[in-house]
C-alpha cells in the first residue's frame, strides 16, 4: 500500500489484482454481467488510485473499495432508471422472471445463473443489502456503515429481500 | 417466531430471545423446515461468484496510464495558456504603446530601431560568415 501510494504502478496493479473478485461480486452483484459493470469495476479502481492519498487506513482497504463499488453502482443503476423513463416499452402479461417448468430440476438448471437473476429482481435498496450482508459476507453493522443507512433499515431491508428470494428461489431451496 | 429466525442468522439474540427460538425450533417442526430454507438460501448467496475478465488488472492499468498522460497534457496546456496569453496581451500593450508614441506600424518602431533595411541583414550574415 505505501508503495502504490507514493506512485509505484506495479504495486497499484497487485491491489488491483488482490481486490478485482471482491469488486466483481459487488459490482456484476449490483449490476448483473456485462460490459457497464467491467466499466465500473474500472471505475473503482481509478477513483481509488487518483484519491489514494485520501485513505486513510480507518477502514480496511477491501471495505474502502466496496464502499466506492457500491456508490458507483447505486449512481449507475439511477442513471439506467432516468435512461429507462426515455426509453420504457411497457410489457405486459406475465411478469419479467418467472421460473419455468424444465428450470425446477435443479441439475438441468444453471444454478448460479438462476441466484443472479432473481438478485436483479430486487429492488436496488434491498439488492445492495443482499449482495454486502449475503454475498460479501459483511456483518450487518458493517452493511449499514458501508450504505450509511440505521442498522434496523438494514435488517428489515435484509429480512423482505429474503422473503422475496425465498419465492424466487423456491425450487432451489425446498 | 419467524421473525426472530431471521434475526437469529443477522443479530445476536438475547439470552431470553434465543431460549425462546431454541425452544419453538424444538416445538415447531414447521420452524425447522423454514431454518432448513434459510440456511439454504445463505449458502446459495454465498456460493455465488462473480469475476471480471481476464487481463482486469491490465485494462485498468491502460486507462491509468490513458488518464495520466491527459492529465498532464492537461496540466501542460494550463501552463501554456497561463504564460501565453499574458505574454500575448504584453505583446499586443507593446504594440499599441509603440504605434501611439512614433505613430507608425512597424517592425522597426516596435524594436525601437530608427531605420532597418534589408542590406544591413546581408552585411550582418556576410561578416559573421
Amino acid at each position: 500500500m505505501g508503495k502504490a501510494r507514493e506512485g509505484d504502478k506495479a504495486a497499484f496493479s497487485a491491489l488491483v489484482r488482490k481486490y478485482e473478485q471482491t469488486i466483481a461480486g459487488v459490482v456484476m452483484g449490483m449490476l448483473g454481467q456485462g460490459e457497464d459493470a467491467e466499466d465500473i469495476g474500472q471505475n473503482v479502481f481509478i477513483r481509488f488510485y487518483k484519491a489514494i492519498n485520501d485513505y486513510r487506513g480507518d477502514a480496511a482497504l477491501g471495505t474502502y473499495l466496496t464502499r466506492i463499488a457500491i456508490n458507483l453502482s447505486l449512481n449507475e443503476l439511477k442513471s439506467r432508471q432516468r435512461r429507462n423513463l426515455f426509453f420504457y416499452k411497457p410489457v405486459h402479461g406475465s411478469p419479467s422472471f418467472e421460473i419455468k417448468d424444465e428450470q425446477n430440476r435443479a441439475d438441468e438448471y444453471d444454478t448460479k445463473q438462476a441466484v443472479h437473476q432473481a438478485l436483479q429482481q430486487l429492488e436496488p435498496k434491498f439488492r445492495s443489502v443482499v449482495v454486502l450482508r449475503m454475498l460479501q459476507g459483511y456483518s450487518t453493522k458493517e452493511t449499514a456503515n458501508i450504505l450509511k443507512l440505521p442498522l434496523g433499515t438494514v435488517l428489515s431491508r435484509l429480512a423482505r429481500a429474503q422473503e422475496k428470494l425465498k419465492g424466487l428461489l423456491k425450487y432451489l431451496i425446498d | 417466531m419467524l421473525h426472530l429466525l431471521q434475526r437469529s442468522f443477522d443479530e445476536e439474540l438475547e439470552p431470553a430471545e434465543l431460549i425462546e427460538l431454541e425452544k419453538a425450533l424444538n416445538d415447531f417442526p414447521e420452524l425447522v423446515e423454514e431454518k432448513k430454507r434459510l440456511l439454504a438460501l445463505r449458502k446459495l448467496m454465498i456460493d455465488q461468484e462473480y469475476a471480471f475478465s481476464d487481463y482486469f488488472a491490465e485494462n485498468v492499468m491502460n486507462r491509468i496510464e490513458i488518464n495520466d498522460q491527459f492529465e498532464a497534457e492537461k496540466s501542460f496546456m494550463f501552463a501554456f495558456t497561463r504564460v501565453a496569453l499574458p505574454g500575448l496581451a504584453a505583446a499586443i500593450i507593446l504594440l499599441l504603446f509603440s504605434i501611439l508614441n512614433n505613430g507608425v506600424f512597424s517592425l522597426e518602431s516596435l524594436m525601437g530601431v530608427e531605420s532597418l533595411q534589408t542590406e544591413y541583414f546581408s552585411e550582418i550574415l556576410l561578416f559573421n560568415y
